[in-house]
């Protein structure tokens, strides 16, 4: 086992570089998953996140910003175009109102009198936009010698209506957890490309720095022997890796493991670690030139992220983007974790896919090793 | 100056036909842009889409929806009404007591709620139908597009404006005689390290700069994304990133003693992390750290470049460009002074 | 003196890797710095370079104390270092005209000596490729040109031929005379004797970082007490014969080398004589005999108590 200690000897050499990696991937991570877990019991109306500014601040005016605060959230905002359209923009606010001071003329008029800043190719625009229009023209009907019926609209705008939530079929009804652990773990994908290619790369360019290939190569060491000990070796490595990252996901949303298939995601993430690390081991046995293995590191993780709906997802992506996805075992991780699994039968064909690739991956792997050495 | 000027054309040529240059400079970029290009270009001109909303074909109801334009009517019967939701063909069911079945919560159920609770409203507020104007428009429309996604290629381009990193590093450790031995070799030449040095860094920030204008040409005419609408302060910001980017590798470099191997890994991760940050695979980040820790945006370098390229371009503003440039100055120098304490040492203790 | 260095010590924390190491170089000569890897002979060229910083002693070249900022000396100095230091993204000509450059302004000049270097190290068949595609040997030719090509008054070779091919070893250790018949002084380290042999006029040995002795072959191996060795094949020899041969005058010591004795004498006139009068006395027969004058190897032998092997 003179090959796997040497190896695991450079690792720990390394360990500083590969910990404070997966540290700040793992960060990233965590980051990246970050939102609301509550459970969803009830339907819920959407709330949009709105800012207002009341010139007029008239009883009309007071009476439309109470109608909608019910309905919103109000956000802060300020009288500043620029603050506004970049509120906008990122996404902070869906809507900026602006009064006007004439508002109670404007409105008896039927004129254009609220400014609204939002994007109207948002659904939220049409939302916001219906609120207030149907509120001035609720307003505007009541309307007789020269006065309003404010009561009479308030009243009528409490009227409501039921809504049901459907129960559905799928076990995995909390949606904000579900979609924690969806994001987390298709992030992770990213996160062990990148790792496992730049860190195992490391690790493999200091070996061959130290000439032990070429040692091996002249030592009465069995071809096969050799790259059982260094697969076994990254396999160590690799497997610390992707344990962070599952404990990773224990800590943080430990208490909910229940509510998700959690095996799912558990068996799912060692099968693509797996295939990954067979990727790593054919790219080490076709270069040891640490630009190229960083290059790769970064493409090909960040590519196939892209690609297969890490980022974003797979149902926003085009046609032509997904055919080149499926060349890629993330693709088919990414699918396990999207959709609902209730047995393992259920994603027998993304798995065996992963494992396909791995045994590709590999084979190509001893091929180029064996090229190599008889070069 | 002569011998700077020759130091920088061998330097030059030594970095430019270095493949880890061409690659993280000029190429890596470029495949970046088309990544993030094929995977959001649907996202991105994406446009308004009608709800669809299923009742029974029975419903009187069906008269009113029909004449609300955003709505796509589907008739269907009350055993579908389950699959059709499960499969997200309607975002809700409206029966004949005007109550609604949906699957889940969201915007496009809650506007069917609206539609609903209006015609009851109505009812309600017992008013002659003719007192009701549909078509008086209350709203003075002022469209600004919610572009977040905009801010993944402003990001990327703030990104490798700092580029000049890896020559940073490399151009330290050529000098060091304890990092490399063309160090050694160039320490007992007349050679000055500051001309060695400042030959560096004018061949670092000429060479990628070049590979940005190459990336900026790329999204423009090839991919046909408007990003640079205002020049002047645009290209002062993606100098400083380019300072910025060369100071902290040469400080990379000169502060620690590790293989070069493992410094690239850990500009790498740097200036990943930072563009993470700021929004480069998840705008939502970007968002959320403004939210609960602006002070990170305002401090992060990438951050700052990204935030003020969107700005001049997109919402004409540019209130912020003279802090932000500010803050990228002071890192320069603090980088460049700290470095500078570093490299001072001319004989070592060890090679 | 064009080098002087005086009680120079060197430490690594607890381990010391030049102790009152002392060296003086003459102009013109070439001085050969012998010892075993790891002996200190590349820490003490760093020293003298103001490479390194040391913690004892004196250091003067071309007559002045060296300093990191000695610019004026080190515009007079060559270096080529026991590592290929070359640019890999620059060319074999691009690389001995950026080295020469650093020394030589004028451009006309300068390109008449890199073309000179190159064609004295015999690399114009290769100028336009870059180092990676160059054999070790070239390597080192091209490493040897880049350190010399400003015609240098004072040349620092540090173990230029390690794993180089007998072709271009060779090559260049015609080369470093050639350099030095045309005024170079030169410092060259080694632990090969035979170029040393071939070399250089004076020697200094070194060993665990001290200057062990210096002198020139001649007065090295007039300095220990075998002068003289025979190497002798006998046929048929008792034990109680050697121990009489011990008697023999000058003999300072018999030792058996497998097959072969060897007798050591120290200086006399009629060694030979005396050993083959020996023989016929006690009726011998020999199958081979020579004579050897001592080597370097004795020298170093005898001042070390070790062999002088890689």
């Amino acid at each position: 086992m003179t090959v796997f200690k040497h190896f695991i000897k450079i690792a720990l050499r390394n360990k500083g570089v590969i910990l404070s990696y997966t540290i700040i991937f793992l960060i990233l991570s965590i980051l990246n998953g970050s939102g609301n877990v509550q459970r969803e019991s009830n339907f819920i109306e959407t709330r949009l996140d709105i800012g207002i500014i009341d010139n007029s601040n008239s009883e009309l005016s007071n009476s439309l910003k109470d109608y909608l605060k019910e309905k919103n959230n109000i956000i802060d905002t300020k009288l500043d175009e620029e603050y506004i359209k970049e509120q906008i923009f990122l996404g902070i606010a869906d809507a900026i109102i602006i009064i006007p001071e004439d508002f109670d003329e404007k409105v008896i008029n039927k004129e254009n009198s609220i400014q609204i800043y939002n994007d109207d190719r948002k659904t939220e625009s049409l939302q916001i936009e219906n609120q207030i229009n149907k509120f001035l023209t609720f307003i505007n009907a009541t309307y007789e010698n020269g006065e309003y019926d404010l009561k009479d609209v308030k009243l009528a705008l409490d009227k409501k209506t039921e809504v049901e939530l459907v129960e559905s079929d799928n076990k995995e009804n909390n949606r904000g957890v579900v979609d924690w652990f969806k994001y987390y773990y298709n992030f992770t994908s990213y996160v062990i490309m990148a790792i496992y290619i730049a860190a195992i790369g490391l690790v493999m360019t200091d070996f061959t720095d130290e000439n032990i290939g070429s040692r091996m190569k002249i030592s009465s060491k069995k071809f096969l022997q050799f790259n059982k000990e260094i697969y076994l070796g990254q396999l160590t490595v690799a497997g610390m890796i992707t344990l962070i990252f599952i404990l990773g996901s224990i800590v943080l949303k430990g208490k909910y493991i229940g509510e998700v298939n959690f095996e799912k995601y558990v068996i799912n993430v060692v099968v693509f670690s797996f295939s990954i690390l067979c990727l790593t081991f054919l790219i080490n046995n076709i270069t040891r030139n640490k630009f190229i293995i960083n290059a790769m590191s970064t493409v090909l993780s960040l590519g196939t992220s892209f690609m297969s709906g890490v980022m974003v997802p797979q149902e926003v992506l085009g046609e032509n983007v997904l055919k080149i996805a499926k060349f890629f075992p993330t693709y088919y991780f990414v699918k396990i974790n999207e959709m609902t699994v209730n047995s393992f039968l259920d994603m027998k064909y993304e798995i065996s896919m992963q494992l396909l690739f791995a045994i590709v991956f590999l084979l190509m792997g001893l091929y180029f090793n064996k090229v190599k050495q008889k070069a | 100056m002569k011998n700077i000027f020759r130091n920088c054309i061998y330097q030059g040529k030594n970095l430019f036909r270095d493949f880890g240059f061409s690659f993280w400079s000029l190429i890596y970029p470029l495949i970046m842009a088309i990544f993030f290009y094929t995977a959001l270009s649907e996202v991105l001109n994406s446009e308004l889409e009608n709800i669809n909303v299923g009742v029974d074909s029975e419903n009187p109801i069906v008269y009113i929806l029909e004449e609300i334009d955003f709505l796509n009517i589907h008739e269907i019967t009350q055993d579908e009404i389950v699959k059709k939701l499960d499969n997200e063909e309607i975002d809700g069911f409206i029966d004949r007591d005007l109550n609604i079945k949906v699957k889940e919560s969201g915007i496009n159920q809650t506007i069917i709620k609206e539609v609903v609770e209006q015609i009851k409203q109505m009812e309600k507020l017992n008013r002659p139908i003719e007192n009701y104007d549909f078509e008086a428009d209350y709203i003075l429309d002022r469209n600004q597009k919610a572009n977040s996604l905009v801010i993944i290629f402003y990001s990327l381009i703030a990104m490798v404006s700092t580029y000049g990193i890896f020559a940073g590093i490399e151009t330290v450790s050529l000098i060091q005689a304890n990092l490399s031995n063309i160090g050694e070799r160039l320490n007992i030449t007349p050679l000055r390290k500051s001309k060695f040095l400042l030959a560096g860094v004018i061949v670092a920030l000429f060479l990628n700069l070049f590979a940005n204008g190459i990336l900026i040409i790329f999204i423009k005419y090839a991919l046909k994304i408007n990003l640079f609408n205002e020049i002047k302060y645009s290209a002062i910001l993606l100098i400083m990133g380019n300072l910025f980017g060369v100071a902290l590798g040469v400080f990379i470099g000169a502060s620690n003693k590790k293989s070069s191997n493992v410094k690239t890994l850990i500009a790498i991760a740097i200036t990943l992390a930072l563009s993470f940050l700021s929004g480069m695979m998840n705008p939502e980040i970007k968002v959320m750290i403004d939210e609960n820790a602006p002070i990170l945006s305002r401090i992060n370098p990438i951050s700052i470049i990204t935030n003020n390229l969107y700005r001049i371009n997109l919402l004409e503003s540019t209130k912020s460009v003279g802090e932000g440039i500010l803050i990228l100055s002071i890192y320069c120098i603090v980088l460049i002074f700290t470095s500078y304490i570093f490299l001072r040492r001319k004989n070592y203790d060890s090679i | 003196m064009i080098v002087k260095v005086n009680n120079l010590v060197k430490r690594y924390k607890e381990l010391i890797a030049l102790d009152h190491f002392n060296m003086e170089v003459e102009e013109g000569e070439i001085l050969g710095l012998l010892g075993p890897n790891g002996c200190g002979k590349t820490t003490a060229i760093n020293c003298i370079l103001s490479l390194l910083n040391f913690d004892k002693g004196e250091i003067e070249v071309l007559g002045k104390k060296m300093t990191p900022d000695s610019y004026d000396i080190k515009k007079q100095i060559g270096l080529v270092p026991q590592e290929v230091s070359v640019f890999e993204k620059l060319t074999v000509k691009e690389n001995i005209d950026y080295f020469c450059g650093l020394y030589i302004e004028d451009k006309n000049l300068r390109e008449q000596y890199v073309e000179e270097a190159i064609e004295f190290v015999g690399l114009k068949k290769y100028e336009k490729f870059y180092p990676k595609k160059l054999s070790g040997g070239l390597k080192r030719r091209l490493n040897i040109a880049c350190g010399i090509a400003h015609k240098p008054r004072l040349i620092f070779l540090d173990e230029p031929t390690v794993a180089v091919d007998a072709q271009s070893r060779n090559f260049i250790l015609d080369g470093i005379k050639k350099l030095n018949k045309e005024g170079s002084t030169i410092i060259y380290t080694t632990h090969y004797l035979e170029e040393i042999e071939m070399l250089c006029k004076r020697i200094i040995i070194m060993d665990n970082g001290k200057s062990l002795v210096s002198g020139t072959k001649e007065e090295l191996k007039a300095m220990i007490t075998t002068s003289e060795k025979i190497i002798v094949g006998f046929l048929n020899i008792e034990d109680e014969t050697i121990n009489k041969m011990k008697n023999i005058p000058h003999v300072i010591d018999v030792e058996k080398d497998d097959e072969y004795y060897i007798i050591k004498f120290e200086n006399g006139i009629n060694n030979l004589a005396n050993l083959l009068e020996f023989i016929k006395e006690n009726n011998l027969t020999y199958t081979k005999l020579h004579s050897q004058l001592p080597s370097l190897n004795d020298v170093f032998l005898e001042l070390t108590g070790k062999e002088l092997r890689d």
